[in-house]
């Protein structure tokens, strides 16, 4: 077959459909990265990123694309300084070696340093109540709350680095089939508020430093090849737990895909056009975990409504329930009767995550 | 061990619920069951006092179950609404014709009135007929979209504020994310909505909107209420399939996911600068319908032209096959009146009943029958009827014998659907 781009030879097929020769099939990554990038005019010249980098496949392709475009001499040149993260302490001790000692080799390779960060020995200092960060790291009774929990202090980590570094941007690399996922577990989880921020080429949760995911229009399939044409070695990343809601949900996506190539896309496309029902969020409170907005819904019956509801009648209080019922009392305290450990200062998918993390009875 | 009963009521539980994960009593569950749908009713302001309401039936395990909560909450908390059961006669054999029988069961328990559309008197055509045109693949499309509508229609006719469905939690999450997978914008809007529809139409409720699949299941079982409980023989081909399976096996991880998911569905909402299409009336049958022409008119003009896949797929390849269709079809129109003109017409010496008929036997579609006896019916079923009703004449030209004189509307409109299924000069 031909490559669809010059009259060479193609060696290799995305989706079993489109061919490409090697030289055409990296530009074609090179340029859709760019186009992410630019579309988006997220970025201004001499903005200082910091990419965040696992060591897994999509770390290590955003590093040479970044890399590759900031060392360009034409008017392509991408007008970034990029500052290098890797955090380690989350994966156990023969993983977290392998992946430093990749990203160091890395590094030199390009010229450049590495910041290793351990996640257990970090001291917080900007983020305001996180005292509770790291003690739940370890356990393994909820991996569906460990995972989503892991992930939301990730994300304040990048933060935390990131104004300790001086960086006004964050780069993370996850790709379209990563964000598909995302998006269905956040769902899932009740985060369906939060979708635009955390599936979005931009979150811009935090007022001093946006984060980007300029990774968003790969596939695994593309990044597969383009490591295979450069010769890139990565760590295998995968080390989510079987019996997770997040699994589930990545074995769906993976198959669903398979059998119908749109899926990912279709997915993501959908989660573009998703914002938050809340009308006026400039006054609300906002989560210490998550930082999204605590205020997210405008009517006066929900599902927590409902199931604080629940919750209250089939433990007895009866007469309250009543009351409510009439209208003579506000379901209010409705979170806190759902979670005991409920902190006035999280969202609720955060005081669920949270709740189910300190209740090791389970 | 007997566990006692987590209310406190000293009896022994009999059963964890599966949305809380207490233990109930038998009969601290029913009253929890039944004073969380009052309380979804009240806070959603469901109902008002007086209405009219209509229980969408089935015969299966939500609709009885609703029907039988409805009426107990109706008497308990004095809501004074009418309720009367409505189903719709899709014809599918070996399925809803049992399932009719548990509904007319229903109707008899319950003391309420029972009426039943079909598929077959409304569009000409019984789900059998359509899955041996269309196949098994797509046939959900055809059987959800009439059935949208039929329900719509039997409103009108019943002259209800509202129709209530018997969705529960579990079906809207599944919505949800099946929307999701499909890109369908529009209707990830709309469906966890508890209460949907705009100003002229009638609206739908969804009482049982954060009421567990299996705590329905649960109720019906204790209370030993009679229902249908096959699954229809058409269904498993259904692109919903795919977010069921991932929803069951979800929730055996978090069962809470289930709300979790739907509380996703309310607190977003799509983004401003996003098109969505607008609802407004099918310019052809005049009901809810987001295009020009409505999905339903669509498809039933597709089965009719012998066309079955018309409606399935992009409107681009239904304009082309149109076209291609109307070509062809031009030549034997211009003949077949010809050929009419010349034999006669059959009408003749018939007065046509209708009145406003301006139809001299042609075949032709610009006829308009508004005379209407039943003046019980509402304003709405009048219009409805000014669009459904076609002239006797039509009806000889399509070789069907015309209706009897004293026969209800509900036979007349029924006397367009089998009409449809020959007219031939309705232009798109």
């Amino acid at each position: 077959m031909k490559c669809k781009k010059c009259d060479s030879i193609g060696t290799l097929a995305i989706r079993k459909e489109y061919f490409f020769c090697d030289d055409c099939f990296l530009s074609y990554v090179n340029h859709k990265f760019r186009a992410c990038i630019g579309k988006n005019t997220k970025i201004k010249p001499k903005d200082k990123a910091l990419l965040c980098l696992s060591g897994g496949s999509s770390s290590i392709v955003l590093l040479d694309l970044v890399m590759n475009s900031v060392s360009l001499e034409t008017h392509k040149k991408l007008r970034i300084t990029p500052v290098l993260l890797h955090i380690t302490g989350l994966k156990n001790d023969s993983l977290n070696q392998r992946n430093s000692q990749l990203l160091h080799d890395l590094s030199k390779k390009y010229n450049t340093v590495i910041n290793e960060v351990n996640i257990n020995d970090y001291k917080w200092k900007n983020t305001v109540d996180l005292n509770f960060c790291t003690k739940f790291l370890g356990l393994t009774h909820n991996p569906t709350a460990k995972l989503d929990y892991e992930a939301k202090i990730k994300q304040n980590l990048y933060y935390e680095v990131a104004k300790e570094m001086e960086c006004n941007l964050i780069f993370t690399g996850e790709t379209n089939t990563t964000l598909a996922q995302n998006l269905l577990s956040n769902i899932v989880m009740g985060r369906g508020s939060q979708v635009e921020n955390d599936i979005g080429f931009c979150d811009g949760r935090n007022c001093n430093v946006k984060l980007l995911r300029p990774m968003r229009d790969l596939s695994v399939e593309e990044l597969d090849h383009y490591k295979r044409i450069k010769k890139l070695d990565s760590v295998c990343d995968t080390n989510i737990s079987v019996n997770s809601i997040q699994k589930v949900i990545s074995n769906f996506v993976d198959e669903l895909q398979t059998n119908s190539p749109a899926t990912i896309s279709t997915i993501c496309k959908t989660a573009d056009k998703l914002g938050t029902a809340a009308k006026d969020i400039k006054e609300s409170q906002i989560c210490s975990l998550c930082q999204s907005n605590l205020d997210v819904h405008n009517s006066k019956l929900t599902a927590i409504e409902a199931i604080s509801f629940s919750k209250r009648i089939s433990s007895g209080d009866i007469s309250k329930a009543i009351k409510i019922c009439s209208n003579e009392l506000d379901n209010v305290e409705s979170s806190n009767f759902l979670f005991p450990d409920y902190n006035i200062t999280l969202c609720y998918c955060c005081s669920k995550t949270y709740s189910e993390l300190n209740n090791t009875s389970v | 061990m007997p566990v006692l009963c987590k209310t406190g009521c000293g009896k022994n539980a009999v059963l964890k619920r599966p949305k809380t994960g207490d233990v109930l009593c038998k009969d601290c569950f029913f009253w929890a069951f039944e004073t969380e749908i009052h309380y979804t009713i009240i806070k959603g302001n469901l109902f008002k006092s007086g209405d009219a309401v209509a229980v969408a039936a089935s015969g299966g395990k939500d609709s009885t179950v609703l029907a039988h909560v409805l009426k107990t909450l109706n008497e308990r908390y004095d809501y004074g609404l009418n309720l009367m059961l409505l189903s719709i006669d899709e014809g599918i054999t070996g399925y809803r014709d049992d399932s009719l029988e548990t509904v007319k069961r229903n109707r008899d328990d319950y003391e309420m009135s029972l009426k039943i559309l079909s598929y077959k008197d409304l569009y000409g055509w019984t789900m059998d007929e359509i899955v041996e045109q269309i196949g098994r693949k797509n046939n959900c499309t055809f059987c959800g979209v009439f059935r949208r509508q039929a329900l719509d229609r039997g409103a009108a006719m019943l002259n209800v504020k509202c129709i209530a469905t018997g969705h529960n939690a579990d079906d809207i999450a599944e919505t949800v994310l099946m929307n999701i997978l499909r890109g369908d914008i529009a209707r990830l809007k709309r469906c966890t909505a508890i209460s949907t529809g705009s100003e002229g139409t009638i609206p739908r409720v969804k009482p049982l909107k954060y009421t567990y699949e299996k705590e329905i299941v649960m109720y019906a079982h204790y209370k030993k209420l009679v229902y249908f409980s096959t699954e229809c023989i058409f269904a498993p081909n259904a692109y919903r399939g795919h977010a069921r399976a991932l929803l069951k096996d979800l929730e055996k991880i978090r069962p809470s996911c289930i709300m979790d998911i739907i509380y996703s569905g309310e607190t977003m909402a799509v983004k401003e600068d996003v098109s969505l299409p607008s609802q407004r009336t099918c310019s052809r049958c005049k009901f809810v319908s987001s295009q020009e022409v409505c999905k339903a008119c669509v498809l039933l003009e597709g089965l009719n032209k012998g066309l079955p896949k018309l409606g399935i797929g992009k409107s681009s390849k239904a304009k082309r096959m149109l076209d291609e269709y109307h070509a062809k079809q031009q030549m034997s129109i211009d003949e077949l009146n010809k050929e009419f003109q010349a034999n006669n017409c059959i009408a003749k010496g018939k007065t046509c009943r209708s009145g406003g008929c301006k139809s001299n036997g042609l075949i032709s579609n610009d006829c308009q029958g508004n005379k209407n006896k039943n003046e019980h019916l509402n304003e709405k079923a009048n219009e409805m009827l000014t669009v459904y009703l076609l002239p006797d004449d039509e009806c000889i030209v399509n070789g069907i014998s015309p209706t009897d004189n004293d026969q209800e509307n509900f036979e007349e409109i029924a006397c367009e659907g089998s009409c449809g299924g020959g007219s031939i000069s309705i232009a798109f």
